[in-house]
C-alpha cells in the first residue's frame, strides 16, 4: 500500500441500547456494520450520511475512544504499517492523526496564542522535567512556535481570521471562532492524518473557501484528510472521493459527484 | 408581542459585544438574525434571556417587563429558547427528556403528550424511541432532541439559536416544514439566528445580519 494512509477492514462496534441490559438483558444496536474503507494520501475524503448513520462512531473508533468489537485499522506511518487496534487515543494522535470534534475543544482559560502553540509542543516536551527546567530545547521550541505564529498570522494575511484574537482568553471567543482556532491548531500540528468532524458547523459561508483551500494545501503537502459534512456546497465543491454511510453500512463510495447522483442518496439524504 | 428595547451585552465590562439593538415582534412574526463569526449573534440571544453576565436594556413581553427575570422562568411567558449545541439530559431516555420539557402538566398528560410527539417523529433511527438513552444519540439527534423539548410545550414565542447545526440536509427540510407547520398553526412568533440563508430566507419574513453589534438590513 504505497499511498494508501489509513485502511479500515471489516469494523463491527455495537453498543448497549438500553438502561435494561444492565440487568441482564441483551438488547445490542449495530451501530458500525463490517466497514471498509481506504484512506489516500494527498487526498480529501468525505464521509457523509444522515443523522445517526454512525458517522461520528466510525471517528471514535479511528482515534481509539472506542474499541471496535471485530475488525482491525492500519496506518501507513512513512511506509511503517502499524495495526491501531486496541491502541490508547493519545498513542494515535503521536502516530499522526489529528481529530477535530464536533464541539470545539480547546484549552478555554488559554489564550488563543496559547492554544497554538501547544500544537507545536513535541511529546518529549510532555516530560514534567522539560517544562521545570526549561531546557534549550524547550526554549529554542517556545520560540520558534511564537515567531512562526508572528509571522504567519500577524505578518500576512492569510490567517485573518484569527488576527486580532492572538492575547484573548479561548472561552471568551464565539463558538466559530473557536472551531476555526481548532482548525489552524490542528493544520499545523505536524500531523499526517485530519480527521474532521463537521469542521464547517457554525461557521459563516464566508470562511468556507478558505478552509477549503486550506485543505488542499494541506493535502497537496503530502498529508490525508477525512471529513464528516452536511454541507453540500463544501461537499461538491472541496472532496473528491466520498462515503455515504448509511446505518452503519457503506452503501455508495466513489467520486462526489457520482455519490451524490445515486437516487438512494437523494432521496434518503439530500431529499 | 416581544419588544427589546437598546439592548446591550458584554462578557467583560471593558468590552461591549452588543451595541444598542431594538427588537419589536408581533405575534405572527418571525426575524431571522446572521451575520460573521464572532459577530455577536449568540451574545444577543443570551442577552435578550438574560444570561449574561453584562447587560442592560428593556425586554417586554406582553407589556410586561421580563428582563431582570431569571432564564428559568421564560417558559411561564410562552417563550422557548434554544441555545447553541441544544441542552438535553443523556441519562435519561428520548421519552423522558420530552417528559422534563413538559415538567408543569402532571404526569399522565405529559406523558401521553410526550408519546404522542414520539410517534410523529420520523426522525429517530427506529421507534425504539423511548428506552434509548439521549446520550447514545448522535451529535445531530441530540440536537433535534433539544429542539423537539423546547416546541412540546408550544410556546408562543420562539428563540432559537442555530437549530440546524450538525443536521443532514433531509432532516433540515423536514424540520424546516415542521416549524413551518408550528408557527402557521399556533401563530408563533419566532427569532431564529442561523448561517442557512436559504432557510432564512424561507422561514423568516425580515431579516436582519448583525454587524459589529448593531443590526443591518439583510440584502438576500
Amino acid at each position: 500500500m504505497p499511498d494508501v494512509i489509513l485502511k479500515i477492514e471489516g469494523l463491527d462496534k455495537s453498543f448497549a441500547l438500553s438502561r435494561n441490559s444492565r440487568l441482564g438483558i441483551a438488547e445490542r444496536n449495530l451501530v458500525v456494520n463490517d466497514l471498509n474503507m481506504t484512506i489516500e494520501k494527498g487526498c480529501i475524503t468525505g464521509l457523509i450520511g444522515g443523522n445517526g448513520a454512525g458517522k461520528t462512531t466510525v471517528f471514535n473508533l479511528i482515534n481509539g475512544f472506542l474499541k471496535a468489537d471485530k475488525g482491525n485499522i492500519f496506518f501507513n506511518r512513512n511506509g511503517e504499517i502499524i495495526s491501531c487496534h486496541s491502541m490508547k487515543p493519545h498513542k494515535i494522535a503521536r502516530l499522526g492523526i489529528g481529530r477535530m470534534f464536533q464541539g470545539a475543544q480547546l484549552f478555554e482559560d488559554l489564550t488563543v496564542k496559547e492554544n497554538l502553540i501547544l500544537s507545536f509542543v513535541d511529546p518529549v516536551t510532555e516530560v514534567p522535567f522539560y517544562n521545570i527546567f526549561r531546557s534549550r530545547r524547550y526554549r529554542k521550541l517556545m520560540h520558534d512556535a511564537d515567531s512562526y505564529i508572528l509571522e504567519k498570522v500577524c505578518g500576512s494575511g492569510e490567517y485573518a481570521a484569527l488576527n486580532n484574537l492572538m492575547d484573548v482568553k479561548a472561552g471568551s471567543l464565539s463558538f466559530a471562532q473557536q472551531r476555526m482556532v481548532a482548525f489552524v491548531s490542528l493544520l499545523w500540528g505536524k500531523k499526517d492524518l485530519l480527521i474532521l468532524d463537521e469542521p464547517t458547523s457554525g461557521v459563516h459561508e464566508t470562511e468556507w473557501p478558505w478552509m477549503g483551500e486550506k485543505l488542499k494545501e494541506y493535502c497537496h503537502n503530502g498529508g490525508a484528510v477525512l471529513l464528516i459534512e452536511h454541507n453540500i456546497e463544501f461537499i461538491s465543491n472541496y472532496i473528491e472521493q466520498c462515503y455515504y454511510l448509511s446505518s452503519g453500512k457503506i452503501m455508495f463510495e466513489g467520486l462526489t459527484q457520482n455519490v451524490l447522483s445515486q437516487p438512494d442518496v437523494k432521496k434518503d439524504y439530500l431529499a | 408581542m416581544l419588544k427589546v428595547e437598546n439592548i446591550h451585552g458584554a462578557y467583560r465590562k471593558d468590552y461591549p459585544i452588543i451595541k444598542g439593538v431594538d427588537i419589536l415582534l408581533s405575534p405572527g412574526e418571525t426575524l431571522g438574525i446572521t451575520g460573521r463569526n464572532g459577530a455577536g449573534k449568540t451574545t444577543l440571544i443570551r442577552a435578550v434571556v438574560n444570561d449574561l453576565p453584562y447587560r442592560s436594556g428593556r425586554v417586554f413581553i406582553d407589556g410586561r417587563q421580563i428582563n431582570n427575570l431569571s432564564p428559568c422562568l421564560l417558559k411561564k411567558f410562552g417563550i422557548g429558547v434554544f441555545l447553541q449545541g441544544g441542552q438535553i439530559f443523556p441519562h435519561l431516555t428520548i421519552l423522558e427528556n420530552l417528559r422534563m420539557a413538559l415538567h408543569d402538566l402532571p404526569k399522565n398528560a405529559a406523558l401521553r403528550k410526550a408519546a404522542k410527539m414520539g410517534k410523529d417523529l420520523t426522525f429517530f433511527r427506529d421507534s425504539k424511541y423511548n428506552n434509548i438513552r439521549a446520550g447514545n444519540l448522535s451529535g445531530g439527534e441530540r440536537n433535534l432532541l433539544a429542539l423537539l423539548m423546547v416546541l412540546i410545550s408550544e410556546p408562543r414565542m420562539l428563540i432559537l439559536d442555530e437549530p440546524f447545526a450538525g443536521i443532514s440536509p433531509a432532516n433540515i427540510s423536514l424540520i424546516s416544514n415542521f416549524l413551518q407547520e408550528y408557527l402557521d398553526s399556533h401563530h408563533a412568533s419566532m427569532i431564529l439566528v442561523e448561517q442557512n440563508q436559504e432557510q432564512l430566507k424561507r422561514l423568516c419574513r425580515t431579516n436582519q445580519v448583525l454587524i459589529h453589534g448593531r443590526f443591518h438590513p439583510a440584502n438576500f
